[in-house]
């Protein structure tokens, strides 16, 4: 029970998000409306997306060092769970543009081959199939051994292209995407410190689940796997 | 196969996503049907990857 607090800490969060998301009064924005609410949400996926993906790259790294399998399978899932909330951010996304810049009912609307050369969808769709060959990779290579240190490394590889492709490239381009100079999630314009009480509690929670299902298929793999595992 | 799909329709939706016209639901006080959309998405698609989980948990018993 001891070790559970932060399985508490996360659903605490996570009701906290979701009441207190629907609740708080938000500034009145122009193109945006009620559904800057999808903040708490949408970018949550995000964050903890980034946080199981740091987590993946830890223990790729720990496996590096000490060759421990269990640190390959921890990087394997922490990966694995990281792809599932990159896809639900993606999800998510593709619903709120919809209604906000990529809605052909909104007069700044362009056309769908600006929505179509829109740098941040790319980017992210780049950043998740560089993770997707991750897992190709693994699933390619026999040797268990080997497998977990290839892919270790390759692991290093992905973390370090979410950079450019998620971060950099799509702020040097022009995009529709809200938060162009700056991180869109820690924009100070767009939200106010009654917002903010809520988003920063949300992101942690968010990421606190992610880990929480991480840890479980983890556990049940060291299962799976224990002869393999000193 | 089914998942294939899934994700492939999944990285098309930003181009198939088109809103109707304006006086539907969605656009209904001040677009909060938007919000709901996404948190029932989150909730769905969690509790997909969950039965999934569950169903390979399921498969790796009967093995062992």
């Amino acid at each position: 029970m001891r070790k559970a607090w932060w399985k508490i800490l996360c659903v605490l969060l996570l009701v906290y998000a979701v009441v207190g998301g629907l609740l708080v009064s938000i500034p009145n924005l122009p193109v945006l409306g009620e559904t800057i609410r999808n903040v708490f949400y949408h970018v949550g996926m995000w964050s903890a997306m980034f946080v199981l993906f740091t987590c993946s790259l830890v223990h790729s790294i720990r496996y590096l060092s000490k060759s421990n399998l269990k640190n390959d399978i921890a990087a394997h899932q922490y990966a694995s769970v990281g792809i599932v909330f990159g896809l639900l951010g993606y999800a998510t996304g593709a619903v709120w543009a919809s209604y906000t810049w990529a809605d052909p009912n909104n007069p700044a609307f362009d056309s769908f081959s600006a929505v179509a050369r829109e740098p941040k969808l790319i980017g992210t769709a780049v950043a998740l199939l560089i993770y997707f060959a991750y897992f190709i990779l693994r699933s390619s290579i026999q040797d268990i051994d080997q497998k977990a240190r290839i892919s270790a490394v390759y692991n290093i590889f992905a973390f370090a292209m979410l950079f450019p492709t998620i971060m950099v490239v799509p702020r040097l381009l022009p995009s529709l995407h809200p938060g162009q100079e700056g991180n869109p999630a820690l924009n100070f314009k767009d939200s106010s410190p009654a917002m903010r009480m809520i988003q920063y509690p949300a992101f942690i929670g968010w990421a606190l689940l992610g880990v929480w299902i991480a840890t479980l298929k983890i556990r049940f793999n060291y299962v799976k796997e224990k002869h393999f595992i000193k | 196969m089914a998942m294939r799909f899934l994700m492939f329709v999944l990285f098309l939706l930003p181009l198939l996503a088109n809103a109707q016209a304006k006086e539907n639901l969605m656009y209904s006080s001040g677009r909060i049907y938007v919000v709901i959309a996404v948190i029932l998405i989150i909730l769905l698609g969690l509790i997909l990857y969950l039965v999934r989980i569950e169903k390979s948990k399921k498969a790796g018993r009967r093995k062992h």
